[in-house]
């Protein structure tokens, strides 16, 4: 009985003792395997994580050996399978490009000894297939011994192929573009909102003699001289300000040759379409003005030389129609009298060449200023009498008075010559060509002449105020001009900074009209 | 003052063509005494002698051109107006010879028919 109830009380007891041990035993165990759940879910997740972004992790325990733990991703990274694997340092090493061995190596020691805080390199590391791959490599020493010398090293590596190639590329095109640009006979300079040049190419330093050094990141000011930057400076401020601008410039180049330039400044945008610099680029167009001043040199001499035989020839026809050498028999008067007319167009076209010709290239300065219109239209009309009437046609006057145009004089008679010509020449004999002028708003005056001709063929309506263009009429009427004036006039007008068109005419006829700024006086109206 | 009538003209031009031309139309049509010189030399020669009452200068002239002989012209005494025969200046570029007394410009090509109305014209201006 004693012995059964010490065996009862030594179980009891037993059990009471062990129960909680056991109890804890259990407690710690579900807790350590939940706790390996949980660590594998981890890595598992990190695992992922590395593989989507190319990250593949080392971790050197330098104690145990020279193994380097590598994670999944580093096979994947080199072409195989995901796998948790196992280099040396020397099979690791043997990976990397032997052009980058020393690098590596260096960036390696250097970690190691503690002399850099990270070991950071870019770097290619050689694929299953032979093939390399750019990693960008990282890590640090996690842990040193007593006598701090490193016993682990870990970090990451990440293929960053994509963007290196990408880098590549981009710096291939833009080697191929700096070829281009320093190729091109233009001189260009980029500068920034703040006025610093932050591009330029060659033909820029040739042209200005400048060094690099000169230029790059300089301020336009400091580059071009406070001289200079004067002239340039509108230009410049509008460019940044969204605003194209274009002019002609001409200037030394270091050789002390004159160079003719067309200067253009542009404003550079970004894809919001704001202005983030300027760009200004300088042809040089001295040939093309040289050719130009060829051209108009060789046009003076050559009406020069044309004018002085024609001067002889219409001087003896004249006097041959003048009965100096005797009376003229009928045809011989016909005869005469069309070696005349032809002299006479001869001489009108050598001078409309000559001043067509000193208008477009800006020679022969106009006199501006407020003309009285009426008195001018009266004037043009009167010195249009003589060939006017030979047509059969009347002129009619109608303006209101105290018309003033802003213009040069002897100009605008020429324009209205031309218009009242080609008026009188496309009428028909006996009809009325009616010369008018209104004010417009804004203190524009609008001149009309109009014609009861036959109208402006369809056909020939856009190039009417083109040089030597004529309209199909038929022999007789084509010889009487140059083909000139309406070139000519639209020159002038333009130039006035006015306009100059045409339109059918209610009724018939064509309406050939000029806008030009001028005033009503205010006494008058 | 009262002008005497415009009776005796001296043409100066280096052009054949134009001195024939001139002195028909001033000569035989126009009514006029007129002595024609090829060069500024020989009208400096001749002109004293002929005492013009109007000088008619082509400007374009080798060795001497037309500005050059009027000066000669002036210096050597003779004090008649001038027209200049010439393309290349406008009437209104005439202020430049005015201390040469110049009247006007005939330009060239011109209609010998209204050569001497022309001249005449500018003659009846500056006295009136």
């Amino acid at each position: 009985m004693n012995d059964s109830l010490f065996h009862i009380l030594l179980v009891a007891g037993t059990l009471l003792l062990v129960s909680p041990i056991f109890w804890a035993f259990a407690r710690t165990r579900n807790a350590l395997q939940r706790a390996l759940r949980e660590a594998s879910v981890a890595r598992d997740r990190l695992n992922d994580a590395l593989e989507g972004s190319l990250l593949a992790v080392f971790d050197w325990d330098m104690v145990g050996g020279s193994s380097v733990r590598l994670s999944p991703t580093w096979p994947v990274m080199l072409g195989g399978e995901a796998l948790e694997t196992r280099l040396t340092a020397a099979e690791l090493f043997a990976l990397v490009h032997p052009n980058d061995v020393q690098k590596v190596r260096d960036a390696v020691v250097e970690t190691l000894k503690g002399k850099v805080p990270r070991y950071d390199v870019v770097h290619r590391v050689r694929r299953n297939d032979g093939a390399y791959v750019w990693v960008h490599s990282r890590g640090k020493v996690t842990a040193r011994d007593a006598r701090g010398r490193a016993t682990r090293f870990a970090g990451t590596n990440a293929d960053i192929s994509a963007r290196v190639i990408a880098e590549e590329r981009l710096k291939e095109r833009e080697l191929q573009l700096r070829q281009l640009i320093d190729t091109m006979p233009a001189a260009i300079v980029v500068f920034g909102t703040d006025e610093h040049v932050l591009f330029h190419n060659r033909a820029y330093l040739e042209l200005t003699g400048l060094s690099a050094e000169a230029v790059n990141g300089r301020r336009m000011s400091e580059v071009v001289g406070e001289g200079v930057y004067g002239q340039i400076e509108r230009h410049l401020r509008a460019a940044l300000e969204g605003r194209t601008s274009r002019f002609e410039q001409q200037v030394t180049d270091p050789s002390g040759r004159t160079v003719d330039l067309e200067v253009v400044y542009m404003p550079l945008r970004d894809t919001q379409g704001r202005v983030t610099a300027a760009i200004t680029v300088r042809f040089d167009i001295t040939r093309l003005k040289d050719l130009d001043r060829m051209k108009d040199g060789f046009i003076a001499v050559a009406s020069h030389e044309l004018r002085t035989p024609l001067t002889s020839m219409r001087g003896s026809l004249g006097l041959l129609q003048g009965g100096v050498a005797g009376e003229l028999s009928e045809e011989a008067q016909g005869l005469v009298g069309i070696a005349m007319q032809n002299c006479e167009r001869l001489v009108r076209l050598v001078n409309d060449l000559l001043g067509l010709e000193k208008i477009t290239a800006g020679h022969g300065a106009f006199r501006v200023a407020l003309l009285d219109w009426p008195a001018v239209l009266e004037q043009a009309i009167d010195s249009s009498r003589g060939f006017v009437e030979s047509y059969g046609v009347v002129f009619e006057l109608e303006r209101p008075p105290g018309l003033r145009v802003r213009g040069d004089e002897d100009r605008l008679i020429q324009v209205l010559s031309n218009l009242l010509f080609n008026a009188a020449k496309f009428s028909p004999r006996g009809s009325v060509v009616t010369v008018s002028a209104r004010p417009l708003v804004d203190s524009w005056v609008r001149t009309s002449v109009r014609d009861r001709g036959p109208g402006i063929p369809e056909h020939f309506r856009s190039r009417i105020f083109q040089r030597f263009a004529q309209a199909d009429m038929g022999e007789d009427r084509r010889s009487e001009g140059s083909g000139l004036g309406l070139a000519i006039s639209r020159e002038i007008v333009e130039r006035l900074g006015g306009r100059i068109g045409f339109d059918d005419a209610q009724g018939g006829g064509t309406v050939f009209w000029f806008d030009l700024p001028g005033t009503l006086d205010a006494a008058t109206t | 003052m009262t002008a005497p009538a415009l009776t005796r003209i001296l043409l100066v031009d280096d052009q054949r063509d134009i001195r024939s031309i001139v002195g028909l139309a001033l000569g035989k049509i126009g009514g006029f005494k007129v002595k024609v010189c090829a060069s500024g030399a020989e009208a400096l020669a001749g002109a004293a002698e002929f005492a013009p009452d109007l000088l008619l200068l082509d400007l374009n002239m080798p060795e001497m051109d037309g500005v050059a002989t009027l000066r000669a012209l002036r210096a050597a005494g003779l004090a008649s107006p001038a027209v200049f025969f010439t393309a290349r200046i406008k009437p209104e570029e005439l202020g430049r010879y005015q201390d040469l007394g110049v009247l006007g410009v005939i330009p060239k090509p011109f209609d010998p028919l209204k050569l001497g109305a022309q001249l005449r014209e500018m003659w009846k201006a500056r006295a009136g």
